[in-house]
């Protein structure tokens, strides 16, 4: 469907490039591109949009390369943080607007399944945040794209109205067929709509996969930040392991020296014979408690679901990796 | 563009020695324009702070609009009128300052007024809430309004420096001359050796004395933001400004009522409106501005659709034409003569047309920007994306979008060029009279009565214009 | 954009490029509504005709004229001024247009240079007086330099003024510079123009003013308390010709026009409007003297104005 390779763009004014990347989309599949401010995941949707041409690179969409085509040629759809919706246009008018062949029918079936009924007379400002978003949405799908690109979509929404519309909208565009291409720096965002994830970082991409395997074992110490919910502590590597505690933990395949220790925060656990250490905070979080725990190597935070006393000894329930320290992008 | 200014200089730089016998002038208009302008910066910023505290709410703004929509030579009229009822002769410098206040203290406040909602807003909050006061919180809040206080007071000078029908009616009578009356009297002056020349040297005096404050001209200010301030002195506020409104607007429209209406010797009942409109000049002049105002509106609106596309050529060209917007009309002016005189345009109404189109298209092709500054090139752009040709992304999105921009720019240039004297009492020919040469020829022709009457339907035309629905933002 | 207002835009563009037969008469020494009645009686029996018209002072007419004259694109079909130098110079240039004096009743000796302009009503300087302000006026030139005047008297300004020109080449001529010093340290204001000086003088702003006799005769018939004295040392009379220059476009039709000005109708209008006519036999205008002891105007030299600019600060 959506085929990058080797796509860069040099820094500008006001944009952030990106360097040698390379992706695949299939058919109705969704990519989210995850990474931080400034990692030009911004700039790699331009690309594919056309409002940007690669400084060197090939996109393809189905067999053409489209790096050089106008915007308006590539037939793609947008959905942006801010809507964009058109002031003076109704709901309606937006949908009908973008339509290959107006259809009014076609257009109110479309507004019915993205929760719009009764609604397609209103001017955007007339309308609640969510149901603007709503608006961009149909607006995207009505243009009948062959992709869809949303840019960090529900950030001009609040948490609670964020997490109930995502979910609508990935089940909608699965439900649909349509691949999406979806820009976000929000982890729970692109965990809970994505088929895949690519994780951005200084304009590259440093990861690819399955959503829940980049979470779990993240291939670079940038994948595993652009996550969050991340605990390092500097250790040392002698003879494959780590001492922990009263004892060591083994880490094989990992070079000799100082280097970063990587937790989830769910990964380290109250275990006897563990790193001792004493309880600084406890926060209420959702679900879970979040205990800031000073250890000898530095300060941890635990999600727990009981409470804890006032020591306690942690031990890694699960590791996700030791990051050698020279060269933090690495995996040594 | 720029024809009109560098034939301009071309001409005067042979006849600098007229800098000589002209220097004092030069520097009387310097002084007076720099002062008058602080004068009405500091008029106009005590009213705009009183309507800051007392969160007057923006219909209140609309009582000083009047003040600034008459033109300024027909409050200048006004003004001797009413003064001289009260046995008061207004002319000279005190008259002169009179007028100028009264119309640029309520541009200034209209110009400070959003820029203390934005800016002074969420700062005041902070003095209040960190008890900031007395020295202090001036200290807190006055350098941050420096740049629109600059900007303003740039604006009105150039105004003030240029502005020909004030000291026109109240100066010349007194022998007080400023630099544009000074062109005008050299230009018509039997002694003058080559009349043009000198009055082009003085031009280019006049666009010296400009020049440093076209550097402090403002972009764009922000929106407001309203910020929950606490009202303070609501009574005082709403008294300053309707005070003022009341000074600027009934004052001068008194005088002109009673001496339009009555005769000046029995006093008894008589509109002097039959015999200026038996005036052939008084008919062509109304025409004439009419149909200029109207025709330059519809050429600028026109110019504004087919570069609405093109926002890098608005933004060049109208940096060049705010040269002959900002300038002195009577450079422009000069220039056109310079340049046209031995041409068939000569002596036309088009030559008026083409000043005017020159001198306001900086106005409009301004709120043009601030349109497509304010995201609509975006939104056209998305369109765009969206699969939609540039044509039909502009016509669709751009243009509707635009609309109010453009209408603005047209309500802003309409009573502007209606009430124009600078540029048409240098281009007027016979036939093209203009109703700001009606009213200066009426008065210099001794008709008072006349000249108070086309000042009423001058002001009159300039209150409907207020009544026109604005929807802008 | 409402589809009317583009309508209006229209229409109005379409006023701008009208055109008509018309006469581009430039004039000076006669008021609007002077110049507003001799063109409606004109047109009472020439219809269709537009007649442009550029009126201002004498020395902005003149100076207007030399600005067209020297671009190559001179305007007027017909030019009217006050003092006869300029006509001379035009003359002695060969660009006036000869109309043979053939109007009945017309002294020839009017017809100046044998016909190439004319003098087509009389206009005097006199002393206007406001009767409110001073029941007991001059009855001479002379006497304004006397102390019980001193801050009372007003004259227009000679370089934008014929009239007022005429008043300062014959005054110097027969008093010397001298007699408008000692105005001046009299305390003699200037204002711009006569009729501008006469509303001030009827408001009462002034008590005296040097200026010319119609104007002062039409404030008198809106009923404002002035009168008009004619100095024992004699009334100015400046002459005031008209003539049609060889570049006007219509040449024919100005001649129709100034033959109308000399006709028994034309004189009559300027009768009404307070001048005395040039034709013999026709009564002068209401309540003015049969005879007038008047002297002719003496023209002023460059030096003579820039010396009067020097004394009363006019730049």
């Amino acid at each position: 469907m959506l085929r990058l390779e080797r796509v860069s763009k040099g820094f500008g004014k006001d944009t952030t490039g990106v360097a040698e990347v390379s992706l695949e989309l299939g058919p109705g599949e969704i990519l989210a591109v995850l990474g931080a401010s400034g990692s030009g995941k911004t700039t790699l949707l331009n690309l594919v949009a056309g409002v940007l041409r690669p400084d060197r690179g090939k996109i393809f969409l189905g067999q053409a390369d489209i790096a050089q085509w106008m915007p308006e040629q590539r037939r793609l759809a947008y959905v942006f943080q801010d809507h964009a919706l058109w002031p003076h246009l109704s709901v309606l008018d937006h949908l009908l607007l973008v339509m290959k062949q107006a259809n009014r029918k076609e257009a109110l079936g479309l507004l019915e399944q993205v929760g719009l009924g009764s609604l397609e007379n209103r001017r955007p400002h007339q309308l609640s945040g969510g149901q603007r978003q709503r608006v961009a949405l149909a607006r995207a799908l009505a243009a009948q794209p062959r992709l869809i690109l949303l840019d960090e979509p529900y950030s001009a929404l609040d948490p609670v109205l964020r997490e109930g519309l995502r979910l609508e909208v990935a089940s909608l565009l699965r439900a649909r067929g349509v691949s999406a291409l979806h820009v976000t720096h929000d982890p729970d965002e692109a965990l809970a709509v994505a088929s895949r994830v690519a994780v951005m970082s200084q304009g590259r991409v440093v990861q690819i996969d399955d959503p829940a395997r980049v979470y779990a074992q993240p291939a670079t110490l940038a994948a595993a930040q652009a996550f969050g919910r991340l605990n390092l502590l500097p250790v040392k590597v002698s003879g494959g392991r780590v001492a922990w505690g009263s004892g060591f933990i083994p880490v094989q395949g990992i070079r000799e020296g100082l280097g970063l220790m990587a937790f989830r925060y769910e990964n380290l656990q109250p275990q006897a014979g563990g790193e001792p250490g004493r309880v600084v905070e406890v926060y209420a979080g959702r679900g879970e408690q979040l205990c800031q725990v000073a250890l000898k190597l530095g300060n941890v935070v635990v999600a727990l679901e009981a409470t804890l006393g006032s020591t306690v000894e942690l031990a890694p329930s699960g590791l996700l990796s030791v990051f050698s320290q020279e060269n933090p992008l690495d995996k040594s | 563009m720029a024809l009109p200014l560098l034939v301009l200089v071309w001409r005067g730089a042979r006849h600098l020695g007229t800098w000589l016998g002209v220097w004092d002038i030069a520097l009387y208009s310097l002084g007076l324009s720099s002062l008058t302008s602080l004068g009405c910066l500091g008029v106009g910023t005590g009213l705009a702070w009183l309507a800051f505290r007392a969160r007057l709410d923006p219909r209140w703004d609309t009582l000083l609009l009047p003040a600034y929509l008459i033109p300024p030579f027909v409050s200048a009229l006004g003004f001797l009128y009413t003064l001289e009822l009260l046995h008061i002769r207004p002319y000279g410098v005190g008259g002169m300052v009179l007028v100028w206040v009264s119309h640029y203290a309520p541009l200034a406040y209209l110009l400070l007024r959003p820029t203390f909602e934005t800016r002074l807003g969420p700062l005041l909050l902070a003095c209040e809430v960190h008890r900031v006061t007395g020295f202090r919180r001036l200290r807190a809040l006055l350098p941050p309004l420096f740049p629109a206080l600059l900007a303003s007071w740039g604006i009105i000078y150039l105004a003030i420096l240029g502005n020909y029908g004030v000291p026109a009616l109240l100066g010349l009578p007194a022998g007080v001359y400023t630099l544009p009356t000074l062109a005008y009297s050299r230009l018509f002056s039997p002694l003058s050796s080559s009349p043009v020349g000198e009055a082009a040297a003085i031009g280019m005096l006049l666009g010296l004395l400009a020049l440093p404050a076209l550097a402090l001209t403002p972009e764009t200010s922000g929106e407001p933001s309203l910020r929950p301030v606490l009202p303070r002195r609501v009574g005082l506020a709403q008294a300053s400004l309707s005070g003022f409104a009341l000074l600027g607007v009934l004052l001068p429209l008194l005088g002109l009522l009673h001496k339009a209406l009555f005769n000046p010797y029995s006093g008894v009942w008589q509109p002097a409106f039959v015999e200026a409109w038996a005036l052939p000049l008084v008919r062509h002049g109304l025409l004439n501005s009419l149909g200029l105002s109207l025709s330059t509106t519809g050429l600028l609106l026109l110019l504004g659709l087919a570069l609405a596309t093109r926002p890098g050529a608005v933004r060049l060209l109208r940096r060049w034409l705010d040269l002959s917007y900002l300038l002195p009309g009577t450079l422009l002016g000069l220039g056109l003569i310079l340049l046209l005189a031995p041409t068939a345009l000569y002596a036309t109404p088009w030559i008026l047309l083409l000043a005017y189109v020159l001198h306001f298209a900086a106005l409009m092709l301004r709120t043009l920007e601030a349109g497509l500054g304010g995201g609509i090139e975006r939104l056209v752009q998305v369109g765009q994306l969206f699969g939609l040709s540039s044509l039909r992304a502009w016509w669709r999105i751009g243009i509707p979008l635009l609309r109010p921009y453009l209408a603005a720019g047209a309500f802003l240039v309409l009573p502007l060029a209606l009430s124009e004297l600078t540029l048409s009492a240098l281009l007027y020919a016979p036939g093209s009279e203009t109703l700001g040469v009606a009213v200066l020829s009426a008065l210099s022709g001794g008709l008072f009565r006349e000249a108070a009457a086309v000042g009423l339907i001058l002001m009159l035309l300039s209150f409907l214009l207020l009544f026109l629905p604005r929807r802008v933002g | 954009m409402p589809k009317t207002l583009w309508i209006v835009i229209l229409l109005a563009l379409f006023q701008l490029g009208q055109a008509q037969e018309s006469l581009t008469l430039y004039a000076a020494g006669a008021q609007l509504p002077d110049l507003n009645a001799l063109v409606e009686a004109f047109k009472t029996t020439n219809p269709g005709v537009e007649i442009k018209l550029f009126r201002s002072g004498a020395g902005e007419v003149i100076t207007k004229l030399r600005a067209e004259l020297e671009a190559g694109n001179p305007q007027p079909d017909l030019i009217w001024l006050v003092g006869t130098q300029f006509f001379q110079e035009l003359s002695t240039k060969g660009l006036l247009r000869r109309v043979p004096p053939t109007m009945p009743g017309f002294p020839l000796r009017f017809a100046y240079e044998g016909g190439k302009y004319y003098e087509v009503r009389f206009l005097y300087n006199i002393l206007a007086v406001n009767r409110n302000r001073l029941p007991k006026p001059p009855s001479s030139w002379r006497e304004l330099t006397n102390p019980e005047y001193r801050g009372l008297v007003v004259m227009a300004d000679p370089n934008y003024s014929g009239p007022a020109l005429a008043a300062l080449g014959t005054l110097t001529e027969r008093y010397g510079f001298g007699y408008f010093e000692a105005l001046k340290a009299n305390g003699l204001r200037v204002e711009q123009s006569n009729p501008l000086l006469q509303q001030k003088l009827a408001q009462g702003e002034y008590a005296l003013a040097i200026t010319n006799d119609y104007g002062v005769r039409q404030e008198i018939a809106k009923g404002s308390p002035l009168s008009v004295v004619y100095p024992s040392d004699g009334a100015i009379l400046a002459p005031t010709p008209i003539g049609i220059p060889t570049w006007s476009k219509n040449p024919a039709l100005a001649e129709k026009f100034l033959r109308f000005l000399l006709s028994d109708r034309g004189q009559r209008v300027f009768v009404e409007r307070g001048y005395y006519p040039v034709l013999t036999g026709l009564p002068g205008p209401q309540g003015s003297p049969l005879k007038i002891l008047s002297m002719q105007a003496k023209g002023v030299s460059a030096e003579l104005l820039f010396h009067f600019n020097a004394l009363f600060g006019l730049r």
